[in-house]
């Protein structure tokens, strides 16, 4: 049974601006899910209606079974965790984490008791009666974090709270998140638009782009089984190749032709594109499934143009019909910028249609 | 040699203003001093501040004085902060009342005098409005009010002056405030009064501080309505005197002695609010 | 949930119209008084609406011009004079209705009535009579303003010169005691002008700048400087020192960076501060009071005008006039005005 549950959840900024759109999605107990999207596609706004921190125009939001649409974000028994960690600087580390707990009626001895114990899990106790303003960033987010921990919500909200930290100690606190929440069993909405962060952290991701959800799945469904090509395009790095190909049925044969490479396609896949007979569709392959042979032994052959060594393996970028595509190399070939080298295309790809955009399979 | 030079330099740069205000400011502030603590002999004595606080209207422009800061700045801080609360958001045409509200602080004090004269003259358009709404038969002698009435007078035109830019000020405030820190509030159980108690106020209490004390010391040393409304002495305030002695009998013995005498109790006075207010403030703070 | 909704905004509405009428009727009503002629003020009850023209009648009667003036309230012409003397009417058309004839003009148009038969004219009010007026009784108008304008600019010039200094040095240098400076800067700002103003006399008379401009914008200055720096320090701050290095990374010397990177950045900040100096010299009164009460800036005299004389209207079109530049200049700087009051951490 899904513990929480939007159903055609719609917001409208001033009349025109769709921020979300008719968007419907179920969240188990314990769940960690992540949403995930470029910047504008309505996965803050998302989490700022299941808060209560805007108003729906359409559709409702359902926690255990029961609506919380219509309810003041006091009521809706929800703890967040801010982008900028909204510690109030006014207060101490206790004062802001027992101030949290006296909003929920509890009396002095349990918040005391309370805070902490969570300031302990947290590992906050020695700053507990330092001032936020003197604390540094990553501080002040187990602060933020110790603070949703202790009212024990029936649901935990992040909004980018690792936005702000620098590369290092953004991936300790990863860790650290998944530690708590694999403790504490609670269920977590959790909105970035870092896809190596929503893929550490998920139990399942949620793709947003212009206010729709373009996949849901766990992090290696949203990889390897792209639904979209801006499923395909935004998860990855280096993105998926994309190349508008031609399908021809001859004999029992699909084929798929390019002007540079023809290749027959994959046995599930030939009933699906046999539709698509004299049409263009679009090719996905990610940059991890070319292969570099030597000159004349692959698909086709390209000359390369720049090399980006990343130490477990290499970005090649090469030239295919005047448009730069990256691959990656893992072999032990010793590349050089200029060199001539083959290319082999494996059958790990996806198909698109062209129009919609979505995935035939 | 160019290290020293360089060293020196921002102390070049500040040696102006600091020689500014020892000529300006420390050495005629000293000179008040020593004026108001000799007598017209020249030697040591308080008879300038016995005479001060035996004038029997010192005592009624020192409570004037103070009622008008204290009641005025209150009654400007709370409505001008609910204001600026309602006003916190964007809506269709709150650039054009921003605009207008500048208007009030933008009058210098004489103009604002003559303002509310033309108002309150007895042909003047408010009994003239009244008159059109039916409100009033014959005009009200509005400026022949006295004591109280008449401070309160004073009270309400400085709060026509002043609310509109405190609370522009206060609204100022409210938007530069990180908005997390009330949704967090929200998100955490607060209801709306309790996040603008605990929250939006303790946060923006640099700014209220700050305000308050700049407008209370204004306040402490208003004098130029009240005379040109009522006249000297209808409503007298220690600024007031200053004034009554260098404009109505600038040429008695001790004109001179009086109006030093009454600017330094002035400066004692406001300085010492200030520091009161201070205190108070920062008291408050720690429990 | 619908009707509730309604009802909030037009609450707010509601609440907002009040604000502006609040402001802007009193505003307006004062405006109004600027213009109204001597005959308007005294008129009980009127209209806010200054009049432009006045419809006249006049007869020829017992050898004397009766002149009428259609009054609104009782729908007819109302007698007002009878003489013979065109001067005289011509003075009394002035003072009472701001209309300006000459003696001629009232003859040709008056004349006509001579032959028995009524003559209706239209006359236009001369608006700016009040203006002119106030010029003309106050014989020092001119010169206060000037004296207002030259204290002004004393004000800037000295509070801009070496306030800006001081807050660039505050902003820009590691210097001991800069807490202690910014507090002192905030007790200038704080301390009560009068204090200063009294002994400052003596220095002036011994100085021979009693009476001077220049004597009021050294006073002006002190709490002007405080202010200046306050407010540099802030702009300059803001101004980022690696737009500052970039320059000289580029061959640029410290000399040529300040005047082609840092003042022109800095530029609408100081143009504020500027403002604020003129404002504080040109609203004062106080100050002029005790310091050059015999030769008085603009809004000194407003302050004996109103004192002098019961004509309103004169007074308005003076304070018209002692309003406008502060006015426009308020709304130049209304995007300064926080730092005027200034978010400052004790």
């Amino acid at each position: 049974m899904e513990y929480l549950k939007l159903t055609n959840l719609t917001k409208i900024y001033l009349k025109k601006i769709i921020a979300v759109n008719n968007m419907d999605l179920s969240i188990h107990k314990g769940e960690f899910l992540v949403l995930l999207g470029p910047s504008g596609c309505g996965k803050t706004t998302t989490m700022r209606l299941i808060a209560g921190l805007e108003a729906a125009t359409e559709g409702d939001i359902l926690l255990e079974g029961k609506s919380i649409t219509g309810l003041a974000p006091k009521d809706r028994d929800v703890s967040m965790i801010f982008q900028s960690y909204a510690v109030w600087p006014h207060m101490t580390v206790y004062q802001n984490i027992a101030y949290a707990l006296k909003l929920k009626r509890m009396s002095k001895k349990d918040i005391d008791i309370r805070v902490k114990e969570t300031a302990k899990m947290a590992d906050i106790t020695e700053y507990l009666d330092r001032n936020p303003t003197n604390l540094s960033g990553g501080q002040r987010q187990r602060v933020a974090v110790a603070r949703a921990m202790a009212v024990k919500p029936k649901l935990f909200l992040m909004d980018e709270p690792l936005s702000n930290l620098d590369a290092k100690l953004r991936v300790a606190m990863r860790t650290d998140l998944k530690k708590a929440h694999e403790l504490l069993g609670s269920t977590t909405i959790f909105v970035t638009h870092d896809q190596s962060e929503a893929m550490s952290l998920a139990d399942r991701i949620v793709v947003m782009n212009m206010g729709v959800i373009e996949q849901i799945g766990t992090p290696n469904e949203i990889y390897h089984d792209c639904e979209t090509m801006f499923v395909a395009n935004f998860i990855g790095a280096p993105p998926t190749n994309f190349f508008d190909v031609e399908i021809a049925v001859s004999n029992d044969n699909v084929m798929v032709k390019h002007g540079m490479f023809e290749f027959a396609v994959a046995k599930e896949i030939e009933a699906s594109l046999r539709k698509y007979a004299g049409k263009i569709v679009v090719l996905g392959v990610r940059p991890e499934n070319f292969d570099i042979l030597p000159v004349g032994k692959g698909l086709l052959d390209s000359k390369i143009e720049f090399i980006e060594p990343q130490g477990s393996h290499t970005v090649v970028v090469i030239d295919i019909m005047g448009k730069h595509h990256k691959i990656i190399s893992t072999g032990t070939f010793e590349l050089k910028v200029g060199q001539e080298i083959g290319i082999d295309i494996n059958q790990n790809n996806f198909f698109f249609d062209k129009e919609s955009g979505k995935r035939i399979r | 040699m160019k290290n020293k030079l360089k060293q020196f330099t921002p102390y070049m740069l500040l040696a102006p203003a600091l020689i500014y205000y020892i000529m300006f400011w420390i050495r005629p502030v000293i000179k008040a001093v020593f004026e108001s603590l000799t007598d017209l002999e020249g030697s040591l004595s308080i008879a300038n501040y016995v005479e001060v606080f035996k004038e029997p209207v010192f005592a009624e422009a020192f409570g004037n004085s103070m009622i008008f800061a204290i009641v005025s700045v209150i009654l400007q801080f709370v409505i001008a902060f609910m204001l600026a609360l309602l006003l916190n958001k964007k809506f269709k045409g709150s650039n054009l009342l921003l605009f207008v509200a500048l208007i009030p602080m933008a009058v210098p004090p004489t103009a604002i005098a003559v303002l509310w004269r033309t108002a309150f003259s007895s042909y003047g358009w408010l009994n003239n409005m009244m008159q059109k709404a039916g409100l009033i038969e014959t005009p009200i002698q509005w400026l022949t009010v006295r004591g109280k009435s008449a401070l309160s007078f004073l009270i309400l035109i400085d709060t026509w002056t002043v609310l509109p830019s405190v609370m522009i000020i206060l609204l100022a405030g409210l938007q530069n405030l990180n908005k997390e820190y009330e949704e967090a509030g929200y998100v955490f159980g607060a209801s709306r009064w309790q996040v603008i108690k605990d929250i939006t106020i303790p946060i923006l209490k640099p700014t209220i501080v700050t305000a308050i004390i700049l407008r209370m010391i204004s306040a402490m040393q208003v004098w130029l309505i009240g005379v040109m409304m009522f006249g000297f002495g209808r409503v007298p305030f220690l600024v007031e005197r200053i004034a009554y002695y260098s404009d109505v009998v600038p040429l008695l013995d001790n004109s001179y002695k009086m109006s030093v005498t009454y600017s330094v109790v002035v400066t004692v006075i406001v300085l010492v609010s200030a520091m009161i207010y201070l205190k108070l403030n920062s008291r408050g703070r720690k429990t | 949930m619908n009707t509730k909704k309604l009802i909030t905004r037009t609450l707010f509405l509601l609440f907002l119209v009040t604000m502006l009428i609040a402001i802007l009727v009193p505003f307006f009503a004062f405006l109004a008084t600027s213009l109204y002629s001597s005959s308007e003020v005294y008129q009980y009850p009127r209209t806010m609406m200054p009049r432009f023209t006045y419809d006249m009648k006049i007869t020829w009667e017992d050898d004397m011009y009766q002149l009428s003036v259609y009054e609104d309230d009782i729908e007819d012409y109302e007698l007002k004079i009878y003489t013979n003397s065109p001067e005289k009417l011509r003075i009394y058309l002035k003072k009472q209705y701001s209309v300006q004839l000459t003696d001629e003009e009232i003859v040709a148009d008056f004349s006509k009535s001579k032959d028995g038969t009524a003559v209706y004219m239209q006359y236009k009010k001369d608006l700016l009579y009040n203006f002119k007026t106030f010029f003309t009784i106050t014989s020092n108008a001119d010169k206060a303003i000037m004296n207002s304008i030259i204290a002004a600019g004393w004000t800037i010039l000295i509070s801009l010169s070496i306030g800006s200094m001081a807050g660039y040095t505050i902003a820009r240098y590691r210097i001991k005691w800069k807490k202690q400076i910014n507090l002192s800067l905030l007790i200038v700002r704080m301390f009560p002008m009068v204090a200063v103003s009294i002994p400052m006399l003596v220095y002036l008379i011994r100085m021979g700048l009693n009476g001077t401009m220049f004597g009021l914008a050294i006073v002006y200055s002190v709490g002007n400087i405080a202010l200046t720096a306050w407010i540099t320090n802030s702009i300059f701050q803001g101004i980022s020192v690696e737009l500052e290095e970039a320059s000289l990374v580029f061959g640029a010397n410290k000399i040529q960076t300040f005047f082609k990177i840092t003042l022109p950045l800095a530029f609408p900040g100081l143009v504020a501060c500027s403002m604020y100096a003129f404002l504080a010299a040109w609203n004062d009164s106080i100050v002029a009071l005790i310091l050059s009460n015999s030769n008085p800036t603009l809004s000194l005299l407003i302050y004996k005008a109103i004192g002098m004389s019961g004509d309103i209207q004169l007074a308005a079109a003076g304070a018209v006039i002692l309003v406008t530049p502060s006015l426009i200049f308020t709304f130049i700087i209304k995007n300064y005005i926080n730092q005027l009051w200034g978010d400052v951490k004790f």
